[in-house]
């Protein structure tokens, strides 16, 4: 669907994007995750073809670059910043981009209502956008970015600032719209979100894509050993290979914590409490750069 | 096309919801008009009243008596003492120069031969001779009225009257007949009635009024509203540049620029309908405020067609302002404070506050570098300098060029800057 090969943009002496280069499938949903400020925003201007890349280029379903006038129907963007005019009322909002995009009456008024539904906000669909909450905004705004029906959708870090049920809504909505059949491109600094929601996730620092794989690809390679912690009934039981135990406490690092679990009920361990520490792609960033995701 | 006027109806429909925003395209020029137009008027009341000057050759009391009337009316202004009456209309100083002709108290209304009044009005003022002419007509009932009102004096009246109908040859004597008995008849009645109050007087045929026409060769306002609504417009334009300029930023900061910018339309597709709002949104302004002035304040405009080519130009110059002002900063705080100093300083120089006329003479030199200048002067062109179209050119012309330079260099910047 979207091939980026050998992208680079600088601004001045900073060098924002550096040979960035990847592909999204048909249907996918896509991570690009990483820190404020690591270029992911500038990745997407390119893709979108809003920011002309210094050299490399974007290719969208093997018909030229997203500035071509046909391509530009296939991508729909929900910018980070809030794309919406706040002296209109959402289905304004909505009927003006549709109009922009040239749909016909008809449907701009079935894709109005269908923006709305997926937005949750028919019941406030003639309220100005400057009376709705910051998730509420945030959901026109993607859903504005729907208006036209695109193949391809780039929501940038669609959760900022949005409450922990916005968000969720969000994220069933996301759901909801892959499964529709979507290709998504999802930029976001929060690696619970990628780990959830994404099939393949790019880690990107500093411009550069550190790493790109399945989720569960990034764990095995980069994200270490889980830690198996646990309170033992009987504290005189003889330590297993790998492990350590401090009187009644065993801890143990493995990369198959479930496999080692059950050698150690086998064994006859019988356990107090019991604790799983999994990786994740905060450690896998961190094994990467050497510094966390928050810093 | 369409999606020109997408984006125009947008932004002006976000433009008219921002209350604020209104006030100062509308609210205020048209505050500053009247504000400084009544000021400078002296606080007098004479703005809506003609000034007419009153020759009076019968000095008669029926021509008092008109006179008096007239001097009621208060939509006329009767200036004494105008030794050079004709000139004066000529220079725009009176709205009409009235002459009771000798005779008008002495002519009978029964007679046939009715007072001829002379009224002197620059023919172009149709409007005014019309209004002029219908005072005059009820002022004519004054006299009349009075002789009716008193038996006394109608029975004089109809002595008189029977004495010309009598020696009048060209009547034929069927009608002389009648008309002898008919006012015998009215005669006999007054011998026995009383005085009648006011308001119960007979029919009569009103006087002839004949209009001398005389052309003005005066170039000048025709009062303060001539130029302080002129200022007013300009300080709507400079509310509106500073709207639109700000919007301009906004969408540029606030990403529903990129938005645009990934959607089919084209870069120009977008300048140009935002342009188109901003350019439908002046001549919103120019036109709303004028035609309050010329509504209430009865702000006459010379020219129609060179109103109309200011008020374009003008608009297209405000565009390139606009569009100029919206790259001076990248953030809407830096656009707007900038954005406003400059048109403050434009206005300002341009004529806004003090009336470029009224500059000394360095001042007006650099108030050649506002367009706000141009602005103001196109306008007084077209309202009373009464400009040709050679003379318009100037003004327009470099509001044109201002427009087309300045959008053309606002363009390249934020072409430069879009990344």
């Amino acid at each position: 669907m979207v091939t980026a090969t050998n992208l680079r943009k600088t601004y001045g002496p900073i060098t924002a994007v550096e040979d960035v280069s990847f592909e999204i499938k048909k249907g996918e949903l896509f991570g690009l995750l990483g820190p404020n400020g690591a270029g992911k925003s500038t990745t997407i201007g390119m893709l979108v073809g809003a920011v002309n890349p210094d050299s490399g280029a974007v290719d969208l379903k093997n018909q030229g670059p997203p500035t071509l006038p046909k391509n530009r129907q296939l991508v729909g963007l929900a910018p980070q910043s809030l794309a919406l005019y706040d002296e209109l009322t959402a289905k304004e909002n909505l009927q003006f981009y549709g109009a922009i995009y040239g749909l016909s009456a008809e449907r701009l008024k079935d894709r109005v209502e269908w923006c709305l539904t997926f937005a949750g906000l028919n019941d406030r669909a003639n309220h100005l956008v400057k009376t709705f909450s910051g998730g509420m905004k945030r959901r026109v705004n993607m859903a504005a970015a729907l208006i036209h029906e695109p193949e391809l959708v780039l929501f940038d870090e669609p959760t900022v600032g949005v409450d922990p049920q916005s968000r969720n809504y969000i994220f069933d909505s996301i759901q909801a719209l892959k499964e529709g059949g979507t290709t998504i491109l999802y930029t976001t600094h929060y690696m619970e979100e990628a780990q959830r929601l994404c099939d393949r996730v790019a880690i990107m620092d500093k411009g550069k894509i550190l790493a790109l794989d399945t989720v569960d690809g990034l764990l095995q390679k980069y994200g270490g050993t889980s830690v198996l912690t646990a309170e033992l009934m009987d504290p005189e039981m003889v330590a297993p290979v790998g492990a350590t135990i401090d009187g009644s406490h065993l801890r143990m690092e493995t990369r198959e914590p479930l496999k080692d679990l059950a050698s150690l009920s086998d064994s006859g361990a019988k356990f107090k409490t019991l604790r799983i520490d999994r990786p994740d792609l905060e450690s896998v960033f961190l094994s990467l750069t050497g510094r966390s995701l928050r810093d | 096309m369409n999606a020109l006027w997408t984006i125009a109806g947008k932004d002006l429909k976000i433009l008219f919801r921002d209350k604020a925003g209104l006030f100062w395209v509308f609210g205020f020029p048209l505050m500053i008009a009247v504000l400084f137009g009544t000021i400078f008027a002296g606080g007098e009341d004479g703005a809506s009243k003609m000034k007419v000057s009153v020759q009076d050759l019968d000095n008669t009391d029926a021509s008092r008596a008109f006179l008096k009337k007239l001097s009621e009316s208060t939509a006329v202004e009767i200036k004494p003492k105008v030794v050079d009456a004709q000139g004066a209309v000529r220079k725009g100083d009176l709205v009409a120069a009235v002459t009771i002709p000798k005779g008008f108290g002495e002519v009978s209304m029964f007679s046939g031969q009715q007072p001829e009044i002379e009224v002197m009005i620059d023919p172009s003022r149709r409007a005014e001779s019309g209004f002029l002419k219908g005072i005059l007509a009820e002022a004519s009932f004054a006299p009349m009225q009075q002789s009716f009102s008193n038996p006394e004096i109608a029975k004089v009246e109809l002595t008189k009257s029977q004495r010309q109908v009598q020696a009048d040859a060209s009547m034929p004597e069927d009608q002389k007949k009648s008309l002898l008995q008919f006012l015998g008849a009215a005669d006999e009645y007054f011998g026995k009635s009383q005085p009648a109050t006011a308001g119960e007087s007979a029919a009569f045929s009103g006087p002839k009024i004949k209009e001398v026409p005389v052309n003005r060769d005066q170039i000048g306002p025709r009062n303060s509203y001539d130029i302080t609504f002129p200022q007013g417009i300009i300080w709507g334009l400079v509310g509106v540049a500073t709207a639109f300029c700000i919007s301009m930023v906004k969408e540029r900061v606030g990403g529903t620029y990129m938005r645009l910018k990934v959607s089919p339309l084209s870069s120009s597709q977008l300048l140009l309908g935002k342009s188109l709002a901003c350019f439908i949104a002046s001549v919103a302004v120019m036109v709303v405020i004028l035609l309050f002035g010329i509504a209430v304040f009865r702000i006459r405009v010379d020219s129609v067609p060179m109103l109309a080519l200011s008020i374009f130009s003008s608009s297209v110059g405000i565009v390139g302002v606009m569009m100029l002002l919206s790259v001076i900063g990248k953030t809407e705080e830096a656009v707007s404070g900038a954005g406003r100093a400059a048109l403050l300083i434009m206005s300002m120089l341009g004529g806004g506050m003090i009336p470029v006329m009224m500059m000394p003479s360095w001042m007006q030199s650099i108030s050649n570098f506002s367009p706000i200048k141009w602005v103001g002067l196109s306008l007084e062109g077209a309202i009373w300098r009464g400009f040709t179209f050679a003379e318009m050119m100037l003004p327009c012309g470099i509001l044109l060029a201002i427009g087309v330079g300045a959008f053309a260099v606002g363009s390249l910047v934020l072409a430069k800057t879009k990344d």
